[in-house]
Parts: C-alpha cells; sequence; structure tokens
C-alpha cells in the first residue's frame, strides 16, 4: 500500500495523501540514515524542535516510536491495516498536541501507549466478534528443508498458539500483557498508560498470565515442550 | 494468586512470549511515510493560519503608535462605523422602535448601505 492509498478509517480526512508518496519516500530514506549519535535528544526536545519546524525532529521521533506503536496495535487488533492505522492516528495525535506539550506532564513515550491503548480498545468495541484472531495476517509457511527450519516451525506454531490465546483475554488484560512482555514497560509506567492502580496492574497480569498458562497447558507437548 | 503461582505461570509462558517476540514485523515504508507526511501537512497548516487572519501589519510604524490609544487602526474602524451610522440617522430623519427591532420611517437607498456599512464595519472587529 502506497503512502497515497494510506487513508485511516477513523472518520477524518487524511491530510496531503495525494502528494505525499513520493516525498516520504525520501524522507524515510533520510531517516534511515543515522543521526549523529553522540547527540541523543530527549523526547520532549525533539517535540520542541518539531512544534518549531524541525522536520528532521519528526523523523527521529517517529523512528523511536512508530514501530514500539505499531507492535503494540498489530498484537492487540491482529489485522495489519487497523494496526497501520492506529500507529497513524496516534502519530498525528503526537504532532498535534506538539505546540502545547509539557515536558513535566509526561513521557511521550507513555503519552503515546495511552493514546494507541485506547485507540485499539475502541476499535475492538466498534468489531461485532471482539475475540477474533488473527485471520490473514498469519505468517507465510516455510516451505524449505533447510536446517533450522523445524526449529522456526516450532516457534511460529508457539507463537500462533499464544496469539490465539491472548485474542480469548479481556482487552485490559490483554494490554496489560502486552505492555509488560512485549514492549517492557515497568508496571508504574503500564498503570498510567492504564490509568488505573500499580496494585490493580499487578492483578490484571496475574489473571492474564493464569489464564494463559491455562489455555496453553494442554497444547505443551504438541509444542514440543518436554516438560517433567 | 500467590506470587509464587504466578512465577510459575510466567516461567510457563516464557517461551511462547519469545517466539512471538521473534516473529515480529515492523511498520511498513507506506505507513512510516504517511505519519512523516502527516507532520509536515501539520507543521504547514499551522504556518499557514496565523498568515492568513492577520490583516493588520505589524505595529511597528508611527502611524501604528499614533493610534495605538484608540486601539490601532481597528479603533479607527469601529469609530469610523459608529460615525457612518450617526450620518445615517441624521438623514433617515424619523425612527420608530417596533419591538426588539429598530426601523427607519422612511427607508431610502442610501440609509440601507450606511446600515450594510456598518455591519461590514463590526464585522472587521472579529
Amino acid at each position: 500500500m502506497t503512502a497515497a492509498a494510506r487513508a485511516p478509517a477513523f472518520g477524518r480526512a487524511p491530510l496531503f495523501r495525494q502528494e505525499t508518496a513520493a516525498r516520504g519516500t525520501a524522507i524515510v530514506s533520510r531517516m534511515t540514515r543515522s543521526p549523529d549519535a553522540d547527540a541523543e535528544p530527549s523526547d520532549a526536545a525533539l517535540l520542541a524542535l518539531y512544534a518549531d519546524g524541525d522536520q528532521a525532529a519528526a523523523r527521529m521521533l517517529t523512528a523511536r516510536h512508530a514501530p514500539r506503536v505499531f507492535a503494540l496495535a498489530r498484537r492487540m487488533l491482529g489485522e495489519v491495516a487497523e494496526a497501520e492505522d492506529v500507529t497513524q492516528e496516534t502519530m498525528l495525535r503526537l504532532w498535534k498536541i506538539a505546540p502545547d506539550w509539557q515536558a513535566d506532564r509526561a513521557a511521550v513515550a507513555t503519552w503515546l501507549y495511552r493514546v494507541a491503548s485506547n485507540l485499539c480498545i475502541d476499535q475492538l468495541r466498534r468489531r461485532r466478534n471482539p475475540t477474533r484472531s488473527a485471520s490473514d495476517d498469519a505468517l507465510p509457511e516455510i516451505a524449505d528443508d533447510a536446517p533450522g527450519a523445524e526449529h522456526r516451525l516450532q516457534a511460529d506454531d508457539r507463537a500462533a498458539a499464544l496469539r490465539e490465546a491472548l485474542a480469548a483475554l479481556p482487552d485490559r488484560q490483554r494490554l496489560a500483557i502486552l505492555l509488560r512482555h512485549f514492549e517492557d514497560r515497568p508496571n508504574p509506567e503500564i498503570a498510567a498508560i492504564l490509568d488505573a492502580s500499580v496494585e490493580a496492574v499487578e492483578s490484571l497480569l496475574a489473571r492474564a498470565r493464569r489464564d494463559l498458562a491455562q489455555r496453553l497447558a494442554p497444547r505443551r507437548a504438541e509444542l514440543g515442550f518436554t516438560d517433567g | 494468586m500467590t506470587p509464587h503461582r504466578d512465577a510459575e505461570d510466567e516461567a510457563a509462558l516464557a517461551a511462547f512470549f519469545a517466539a512471538a517476540r521473534a516473529e515480529e514485523e515492523g511498520p511498513s515504508v507506506a505507513l512510516l511515510s504517511a505519519i512523516l507526511a502527516d507532520a509536515a501537512g501539520i507543521h504547514a497548516d499551522r504556518a499557514v493560519a496565523p498568515a492568513a487572519r492577520r490583516f493588520l501589519p505589524a505595529g511597528s510604524g508611527w502611524g501604528a503608535r499614533l493610534l495605538a490609544p484608540i486601539g490601532g487602526w481597528r479603533g479607527i474602524a469601529v469609530l469610523g462605523g459608529c460615525a457612518a451610522f450617526g450620518f445615517w440617522l441624521g438623514l433617515a430623519g424619523n425612527l420608530s422602535l417596533d419591538g426588539t427591532t429598530l426601523t427607519t420611517v422612511a427607508a431610502s437607498e442610501s440609509a440601507v448601505t450606511g446600515v450594510d456599512a456598518f455591519f461590514d464595519l463590526a464585522a472587521l472587529e472579529q
């Protein structure tokens, strides 16, 4: 899908969609050139620079945070297209709030996770079947006999089994698991993202892990676990 | 839920989490391009909007300093509107107040033009 065709389905008219495909590609290629590694400005500093018109700051913020937002949304929603919409909308809200950003109010990453989490939950509520698992986004089959292929197949099966189990969790439990075990956020930050207490987050995580372990236990043998 | 039980669950799930993390795919180039295009677009919108609203020159000249006590050029515009309205009242002759509407007894094209001009000048305040 080209940048020109990228139009998030949130009832908002996309900005500059038709004229950005070529320019966007050039922007991304410049973004991948490594900046001065000795001077890594903070997220708040980059946001202030962007608000003053520095597009390089926007590239750095995008490189830092868009992959994590996308990863969270992808796992929450189980669909690439919806995850892309959430990611784009989340970053758009960051660009809009940049002039008013207060560095002492919250970390940019925490704020982004919170926005993305809320968008994901809203999207899940709009669906008819909230327990729907990943369908056409399943990994392609590995069709070679190379050494290690069996190991990769086994890893793929375990990942697929976890996806199914995660999809069966309540939204907030799934979010807590993703933030803790995939995004490596500490519990206090997860509490800020979910607007909950640390104790509530710990309870969410414990219940979610118990649920996942129970769902996956019957499949451990077929998935190659040799538990004693 | 005891901490020991939770630790057991976490250990049991570790290999599953590791497998799932290994298959993670990053955002597409198209998505990243669109995000950056949004960033450029938002900034461009902000740069244009203040210029579009600005219809008065920067108040640094002698004229602006002279007019500052009465609100600058806007003050002149309002005073002019009031003067025009008063001029029109003088020309219109008898007036009557019907409910909440001020109407002229003898309507004339020049009177209507004066009212339009008044509201046009009042609109400049916004």
